[in-house]
C-alpha cells in the first residue's frame, strides 16, 4: 500500500494521480506561486490572488465542504459528499482533469476516486513555502554540531586475537564461575548486590544501583575503559593536587589516596559489585569523593536522589582533564562516559504569534524533568468507553473523551512537548516584527540519548509560601516506551501539517524507528513523607524484577513495580547502532 | 459566504446557515488531517499503550490487596541470597579521612564531622556547576533550606533542571 522513503511512508498513488504525474513534466509547478501561508500556525491555502474569494464555477457557492481547483485547468468546483461539481468536471473534461487541490487546505484530491491523495513533490512545495514564511530573511537554524550525519556502519563482532587472548588469560580472572567459591550461589544475575546504608544514604544507593545496571555504563567500566590504577598513577605523577579538574580535598589533612576521581571510585564499585561476592557493599569511598566534589551537598541528611544523580554525573565529567577535552556545553557529548550515555539534545522553538517567525535553539540535556499533570485531570491516550468524567475545562485537556483518572508518563511527555502559549508577561522580541510579541513555545527531543532518565518533579518548593510539599499522585509508566511522538522530526512534521518531507532529525534509514524504542531497566521510587522518606530501586535483569532496598535485594513480581510510586525512570534504547568514526583503529 | 437561495430568511436562519457552513468546514479540516495521519501511517501504536495502561491498573489493584503487603512494607526475612542484614549496617572499615575504624551504618555522620562539613560548618552555597546555562532554563541553583532542622530531610531543591520544562517557583539562594 505504501513504501518508505527517507523513513517516511509514501503512499502508493491512485491510478489517476500516477497517470497525471506521468503526463506532466513538472507537476504542481504552477501551484508554487499560489501557496499562501497564514501565520502563526503556517496553515497553507491556495489563492491566485491574495484577496481572491474562490467560488465554484458551476454553482457560485463559496462555502461548501471543499472547493477544489483542477490542477490541469484551474477551474474551481465544489465538492461535498452529497453533491460534487468537481466530480462532474472530472468526468466531463477529457482525461487529465481528475486531480484537483483543495484550495483551503492545500490537499490533493482525486475526483474520480473521491478521496484525498498524497504526493511527495506537492508536499515538498508546501513545506518549502511554510518554511520560508517562518524564517523570512534568515537561513534556517543551524544543525547542532555533533549531529553532522555520520554514516551508519554494520556491527562487526569482536574476537580477541592471539596477543589479546594471552593478555586476557594472564591479567584477568572470570567474573564468577557459577557455583564456585567466588559466587557460591549460581543462577542470580551478575552484579546484583546490596549496598549498605551509611546513614541516610538511600538516596545515593538507589541511584548507584540504577547506574550499576545501566548497560552502556556497566559495559564501559567492566571493559576496563577507566582503569583506576592507571588513572591514579597518572594523576599522582602529574603532581598531587595539581591544576585541571583537581577538587578541594576537604581540608583536614586532605586525601591520602591521590586525586579525587569519581570515575575511579565507580570503577572500584563495579569491580566489587560484579565480583560475585554477594555480601552488601559499602560505597564509603564513593561518598567521601562525592562530598569533596559537591561540597555544598556534603552533610549527613537525606538528600534528593535526582540532585545526587546530576551532581555525580557532573563529577565524572569534570574529572576529565579540561585541557584536552571540550566542555559539555558544546553539546558534543563525547567528553566523558557520563555524557556519552546520558546526554541528549533538546530543541526549543519559539514562534511569534503575529508573524509566524520561529526561532530555534538547541541545548544539551542529561535527563528530562517532568511535571506531574495538574489536578486530577490527567490525560491518557484512549477514549475509553468507561470514562464518564469531563475534564475540568483545563486548557491542556483538549479531548473531552479522554480518561481523566490516571496520570501517565506519556501524558507528561506529551505535555512537555506541547505547543505552549507563553503569557503576555513573557513577550519575546520578534526579529521580524521588531517588537515584543506573544509567542508560542514548543520543546522536542532532537537527539535521544542512549539512556534516558526521566525525573518526576514530586518535590515542590514554594519560596513565597515558605513551604514544600511532595506530590504523591500515582504516575503510570510503561515497560516499553516509544519516543517517536516526542522527537523533533515528528513534532516538526506535525507542525507542518504532517507533510511527506524529510524533517530535521529524520534519519535516512528505514529502520530508524527502532532508535526511538526504549526499554525500562531501573526505577527509583520514593515512599513516605517529604522529610522522612525512603528511596528504593527496582532493577530489571533478564526480564526479572529485583528490589534493591539498601542492603536488601529481593525478587519481586512486576506488578509491584508497576504499582510503585516512580521518581526516576531509566530507559535504554532497544537497538544500538554503530556510526563510522573518524578515529583510526588501533593497530 | 454563500447565500442560500430563498430570499426571505430570517436573521436567525441565516446565522444558523452560516454557522453550519463553518462547522462543516471544521469537520472536514479534522477529517482531512486524520485521513493524512492514517494514510501516512503516522498514528502511534495505540494498542500497546492501552495494554500497558491495563496492566498498570491491574497491578495497582493487586498491590492494594492486603494479602500482598509483605514486600511493600519492607519487612524482610532473608534476601534472595539467603542473607539477613541488621537495621544498621555493621561492616567495619577504616575512615579514609582520619583512619579510624568506623561502622558502616554510622559512617556518614562520622565523615560529616571528620571532614568539617555539616549544617553548622556548611560552605556557601554555589550554583551547581551542572546547570548548563540554557537560555530557557529558569531552574534554580542548588538551594538549601536551613529552616528545616530535622535529622532526616529530603533535599528539596527543584532539581538542577538543565533545561526548560514548565517553571516552578524557585527556591531562594541562601548565603
Amino acid at each position: 500500500m505504501s513504501s518508505k522513503i527517507n523513513g517516511q511512508i509514501s503512499p502508493q498513488p491512485c491510478p489517476h494521480l500516477a497517470e497525471f504525474r506521468r503526463n506532466s513534466t513538472k507537476p504542481f509547478l504552477a501551484l508554487h506561486s499560489c501557496l499562501r501561508i497564514k501565520p502563526p500556525g503556517g496553515r497553507a491555502a491556495l489563492r491566485r490572488d491574495p484577496h481572491e474569494v474562490p467560488r465554484c464555477a458551476a454553482c457560485g457557492l463559496s462555502a461548501p465542504s471543499r472547493l477544489l481547483a483542477c490542477v490541469t485547468c484551474a477551474a474551481i468546483s465544489c465538492h461535498s459528499a452529497a453533491a460534487s461539481h468537481a466530480a462532474a468536471h472530472a468526468a466531463s473534461m477529457s482525461p487529465g482533469h481528475q486531480i484537483a487541490v483543495d484550495v483551503d487546505r492545500a490537499e490533493l484530491f482525486c475526483c474520480a476516486c473521491r478521496d484525498q491523495v498524497y504526493d511527495r513533490d506537492f508536499d515538498a512545495a508546501v513545506v518549502i513555502a511554510q518554511t520560508a514564511a517562518s524564517t523570512v530573511g534568515e537561513s534556517p537554524a543551524p544543525q547542532p554540531e555533533n549531529l553532522r550525519k555520520k554514516r551508519r556502519v554494520d556491527y562487526r563482532p569482536w574476537a580477541p586475537d592471539l596477543r589479546e587472548r594471552t593478555l586476557i588469560g594472564t591479567c584477568s580472572g572470570p567474573i564468577y564461575g557459577a557455583g564456585t567459591g567466588a559466587d557460591p550461589l549460581p543462577g542470580f544475575p551478575r552484579g546484583l548486590r546490596g549496598l549498605n546504608n551509611l546513614g541516610n544514604t538511600c538516596f545515593m544507593n538507589s541511584v548507584l544501583q540504577a547506574l550499576l545496571h545501566t548497560p552502556p555504563l556497566r559495559n564501559y567500566f567492566l571493559s576496563d575503559r577507566h582503569n583506576r590504577f592507571f588513572c591514579q598513577k597518572r594523576n599522582n605523577g602529574d603532581g598531587d593536587g595539581g591544576g585541571g579538574a583537581g577538587k578541594r580535598n576537604g581540608g583536614n589533612g586532605g586525601n591520602r589516596n591521590g586525586r579525587i576521581c569519581l570515575a575511579c571510585d565507580m570503577d572500584a564499585m563495579f569491580s566489587a559489585v560484579f565480583s560475585g561476592d554477594r555480601a552488601p557493599y559499602s560505597p564509603a569511598k564513593f561518598l567521601y569523593s562525592w562530598w569533596q566534589h559537591a561540597a555544598n551537598l556534603a552533610s549527613y541528611e537525606q538528600q534528593d536522589a535526582h540532585e545526587f544523580f546530576i551532581s555525580m554525573l557532573d563529577g565524572i565529567h569534570e574529572k576529565v582533564d579540561k585541557g584536552r577535552v571540550k566542555p559539555h556545553s558544546e553539546g558534543k557529548g563525547d567528553c566523558c562516559i557520563a555524557h556519552k550515555v546520558f546526554s541528549g539534545i533538546l530543541r526549543s522553538d519559539v514562534t511569534c504569534m503575529a508573524c509566524g517567525f520561529t526561532s530555534t535553539t538547541y541545548d544539551p540535556c542529561i535527563d528530562i524533568s517532568l511535571d506531574l499533570e495538574p489536578n486530577q485531570g490527567g490525560s491518557t491516550k484512549m477514549a475509553t468507553a468507561t470514562s464518564n468524567h469531563s475534564c475540568n475545562g483545563e486548557a491542556d485537556c483538549m479531548n473531552p473523551s479522554q480518561n481523566c483518572g490516571t496520570s501517565t508518563l506519556m501524558g507528561c511527555l506529551k505535555r512537555f512537548t506541547r505547543a505552549e502559549r507563553l503569557g503576555s508577561d513573557q513577550k519575546f522580541f520578534c526579529r521580524q516584527c521588531q517588537v515584543r510579541q506573544e509567542t508560542l513555545k514548543q520543546m522536542s527531543i532532537r537527539k535521544l540519548p542512549l539512556v534516558s532518565c526521566f525525573h518526576i518533579k514530586r518535590f515542590e518548593h514554594s519560596s513565597t509560601r515558605k513551604m514544600s510539599r511532595k506530590v504523591d499522585r500515582y504516575l503510570q509508566f510503561p515497560f516499553s516506551l516509544d519516543m517517536s511522538p516526542y522527537l523533533s522530526s515528528t513534532i516538526l512534521r506535525s507542525r507542518f501539517g504532517n507533510r511527506i518531507f524529510p524533517f530535521d532529525g529524520d534519519e535516512p534509514d528505514a529502520t530508524d524507528e527502532l532508535c526511538s524504542e526504549l526499554e525500562l531497566f531501573a526505577v527509583v521510587t520514593h515512599s513516605g513523607k517529604l522529610d522522612a522518606g525512603h528511596y528504593v530501586t527496582y532493577l530489571r535483569l533478564s526480564n526479572q524484577w529485583y528490589k534493591c532496598d539498601d542492603a536488601w535485594v529481593t525478587q519481586v513480581d512486576e506488578n509491584i513495580v508497576r504499582a510503585a510510586q516512580c521518581y526516576m525512570m531509566f530507559y535504554v534504547q532497544k537497538m544500538l547502532y554503530y556510526k563510522a568514526t573518524d578515529k583510526q583503529a588501533p593497530s | 459566504m454563500s447565500v442560500p437561495n430563498e430570499e426571505n430568511l430570517s436573521h436567525s436562519q441565516l446565522s444558523t446557515h452560516f454557522f453550519l457552513d463553518l462547522l462543516d468546514s471544521i469537520i472536514v479540516d479534522v477529517a482531512s488531517e486524520c485521513h493524512r495521519v492514517a494514510r501516512l501511517g503516522l498514528d502511534s501504536n495505540l494498542e500497546e499503550e492501552d495494554e500497558e495502561l491495563k496492566l498498570s491498573a491491574q497491578a495497582r489493584v493487586r498491590a492494594a490487596d492486603p494479602s500482598n503487603t509483605n514486600e511493600a512494607n519492607g519487612k524482610y526475612v532473608v534476601d534472595i541470597f539467603g542473607q539477613t542484614h541488621p537495621a544498621v549496617a555493621n561492616e567495619i572499615f577504616e575512615c579514609m579521612n582520619c583512619g579510624r575504624s568506623i561502622m558502616a551504618g554510622r559512617f556518614a555522620p562520622h565523615l560529616e564531622k571528620c571532614m568539617g562539613k555539616g549544617r553548622k560548618a556548611r560552605l556557601k552555597v554555589t550554583r551547581s556547576s551542572t546547570a548548563a546555562q540554557n537560555r530557557y532554563s529558569r531552574g534554580s541553583p542548588v538551594s538549601t533550606y536551613s529552616n528545616y532542622s530535622t535529622n532526616c530531610m529530603n533535599r528539596l531543591a527543584n532539581g538542577s533542571s538543565i533545561f526548560a520544562g514548565d517553571e516552578h517557583s524557585n527556591g531562594t539562594l541562601e548565603s
